[in-house]
């Protein structure tokens, strides 16, 4: 119940500031794109067969034109992308965040064996070239979709955990942490009540950031060619227009379209992230509050305010012993 | 008496959520050559804001601040610019905080932070400054100098650590220093010592000397004019001795009755009932009204003046307590 209104109050916080408010209504519109795209798209997007249609521009029957090698409707297809992107970029966000906080937390708050153990599995992971690895994965694992998110969430969960996990070692030695200790609570309670609280922050922050990043890798795999072949992608739509000579035939819509998908996408979950950040980091919070302060001063009533604080002595009879200059008070 | 500053009519607001804080309001501070001066409150009472804005050290946002003059040693410094500002600061003007641990930079030795100052304001060469560094060292009394100039501030003791910045704020002969709880952090002991080195360099020096405290028993041993401070505003000055022994405010009889002593041993010490007001919710007339058993009608209805009483006092209230208050309880 605490719980549920103090998630509430977050998203009012995040409404109540403009960028977050453009993140909410771009996040919400992408999802609501991506669940109801059958119904929203006017062609069937994986429908190939339209010999008569190919590489027509813009126009009022295909709103952003069709593809020049299969004649296949490019909005269709743009909304079709948005499911792949979304749930590939929120889902490995999610995971890497659950995944990095559990070992992040665990290593810095259990120290010894079990913090070398997983400091140097990351160190390892942070070493290899992430693309080769990509590479033979998905041509040994294949190329389904959640093989995919599964790749990313293996070797995107490594930063996180580290940086959890400094973050820990400073709350680890703080007072409220040792006077929870002292009081006899066991270690997984500290952990779950006492130090992960700590980290969200970070966690929230960090969700929303790397989803949108793995929304651009995502992309850029599908770019390459090592997405899923089957699904429709915004990194495949551009693939597949490179590969078709879009550029050469100057069918821009082709290039546009999946490029502005992406943008959008990953361009709302940065502000949502970024205010998301703020809202939860109160140092920042802090000043970005005064200042707003600060702006909707009413100037006479700061000015009332200092007049009430002279002495009436000093106003009224100038004769008086404290000294008669304080009338010019407004500068 | 040479007057080394004269703070007129100074205000600070804080503008915040939950309404306008008045941190400040209509303060009046002299502080002679040579003198040293108490600011004398409880937490949250303006003290500190009013000893920064003397060195122009707050900002706006988030602070408004309205003063009519800021008079330092022949000058008006309220409409510098920060450039020259910084000129006074740390020349002509030094600051001692409370923390020593976190005032100090913890990567550098001390003896290349105090070099600094040197260096900054005297143009002075490394060769040059560490000797002044070294010699400043020995005068505030830290045993073998040139090893601790060598040392970092977490190798020092509080003490040590805050001799140190005594020695800083010493370092280039200013004109006035301002310490805020020089001595709040350290123990009883080591206090005493540190109050000891700071008179004897300020008489030694030869400066005005603002000290920021709500200890009397620091106010007592080195004060020369002490101001009381109670929500924003002076309520009672007085040289140091008359204030002991004959205290005018209710407030600062309360203050001396919260004391415990050791040669009254049969005499309770005292609180002031009630708490210090909100400062975006002050009472109305006189602020300390609510927590006055002496308090009047006309107490709640208007805010008393800061009037003359006797030779060189001034008190806040409308029934200024004749007789030494102290011994009423």
């Amino acid at each position: 119940m605490k719980r549920m209104r103090s998630i509430g109050t977050f998203i009012k916080r995040i409404w109540s500031h403009k960028q977050g408010k453009i993140g909410i209504v771009m996040v919400s519109f992408l999802v609501f794109v991506a669940v109801f795209a059958p119904l929203l798209a006017p062609y069937d997007p994986y429908d190939v067969s339209q010999r008569a249609a190919k590489g027509l521009p813009p126009s009022r029957q295909h709103l952003l034109g069709t593809s020049i090698s299969t004649g296949q409707d490019i909005f269709s297809m743009l909304i079709y992308g948005t499911r792949v992107s979304l749930i590939v970029g929120v889902t490995s966000g999610v995971c890497i965040a659950f995944v990095g906080s559990i070992l992040g937390v665990a290593a810095g708050y259990l120290g010894g064996f079990v913090d070398s153990l997983i400091m140097r599995i990351v160190d390892i992971m942070l070493v290899i070239p992430t693309l080769p690895l990509v590479i033979v994965l998905t041509n040994v694992l294949g190329r389904d979709f959640w093989i995919i998110i599964l790749i990313f969430v293996a070797l995107g969960w490594t930063g996180l955990a580290r940086t959890i996990r400094s973050l820990v070692l400073v709350l680890k030695n703080s007072n409220y942490v040792k006077a929870a200790e002292l009081a006899g609570a066991g270690r997984w309670h500290v952990m779950v009540r006492h130090i992960l609280p700590g980290t969200s922050h970070l966690l929230i922050m960090s969700t929303a950031l790397s989803s949108a990043g793995i929304m651009v890798a995502e992309a850029g795999l599908s770019f390459l060619g090592l997405g899923d072949p089957t699904a429709i992608s915004w990194g495949k739509m551009l693939a597949d227009a490179q590969s078709g000579g879009a550029l050469l035939f100057g069918a821009w819509w082709w290039i546009l379209a999946p490029g502005l998908g992406i943008f959008l996408a990953v361009f709302s979950f940065m502000r949502l992230g970024i205010v998301m950040e703020e809202i939860a980091n109160p140092r920042m919070k802090q000043t970005s509050s005064v200042y707003k302060i600060f702006k909707s001063l009413d100037s006479s009533y700061i000015e009332e305010v200092f007049n009430s604080m002279d002495d009436y002595e000093q106003i009224g009879v100038i004769e008086s012993a404290g000294g008669g200059e304080t009338h010019e008070t407004d500068a | 008496m040479k007057q080394m500053l004269k703070l007129r009519n100074l205000k600070v607001v804080f503008p915040t959520d939950y309404g306008v804080i008045r941190a400040v309001e209509s303060v009046d501070l002299d502080i002679g050559d040579r003198e040293c001066v108490a600011l004398v409150g409880e937490s949250g009472c303006g003290k500190t804001v009013t000893s920064q804005s003397v060195m122009r050290l707050i900002e706006s946002p988030p602070a408004i601040t309205r003063v009519d003059s800021i008079w330092f040693d022949g000058r008006e410094i309220k409409d510098l610019s920060p450039k020259e500002m910084q000129e006074i600061r740390g020349k002509d003007m030094a600051m001692i905080f409370q923390d020593a641990m976190t005032s100090l930079n913890p990567v550098m030795t001390v003896g290349n932070q105090i070099d600094e100052m040197y260096m900054r304001h005297q143009g002075d060469s490394k060769s040059e400054a560490r000797k002044k560094t070294v010699k400043a060292l020995e005068l505030i009394g830290l045993p073998e100098p040139e090893a601790r100039a060598n040392s970092f501030p977490h190798q020092l003791s509080g003490g040590m650590r805050q001799r140190v910045l005594l020695a800083m704020a010493f370092a280039c002969m200013p004109k006035l220093i301002i310490a805020d709880e020089p001595t709040t952090a350290l123990d009883v002991t080591i206090q005493a010592q540190v109050l000891k080195t700071l008179r004897g360099m300020q008489q030694g020096c030869g400066t005005a000397l603002l000290l920021v405290t709500h200890d009397l028993s620091v106010v007592a041993s080195i004060a020369d004019t002490v101001y009381v401070m109670y929500a924003g505003k002076i309520v009672e000055k007085a040289p140091v001795k008359e204030l002991f022994t004959s205290p005018y405010h209710p407030y600062t009889v309360g203050l001396m009755a919260a004391v415990p002593r050791l040669t009254d041993k049969k005499r309770k010490f005292t609180q002031i009932p009630g708490t210090v007001p909100h400062p975006a919710r002050k009472p109305s007339g006189c602020y300390f009204h609510p927590r006055c058993e002496y308090a009047t009608e006309q107490c709640k209805r208007e805010m008393p003046p800061l009037q003359p009483i006797g030779q060189d006092r001034e008190v806040r209230c409308f029934h200024p307590l004749r007789t030494g208050g102290a011994e009423r309880e």
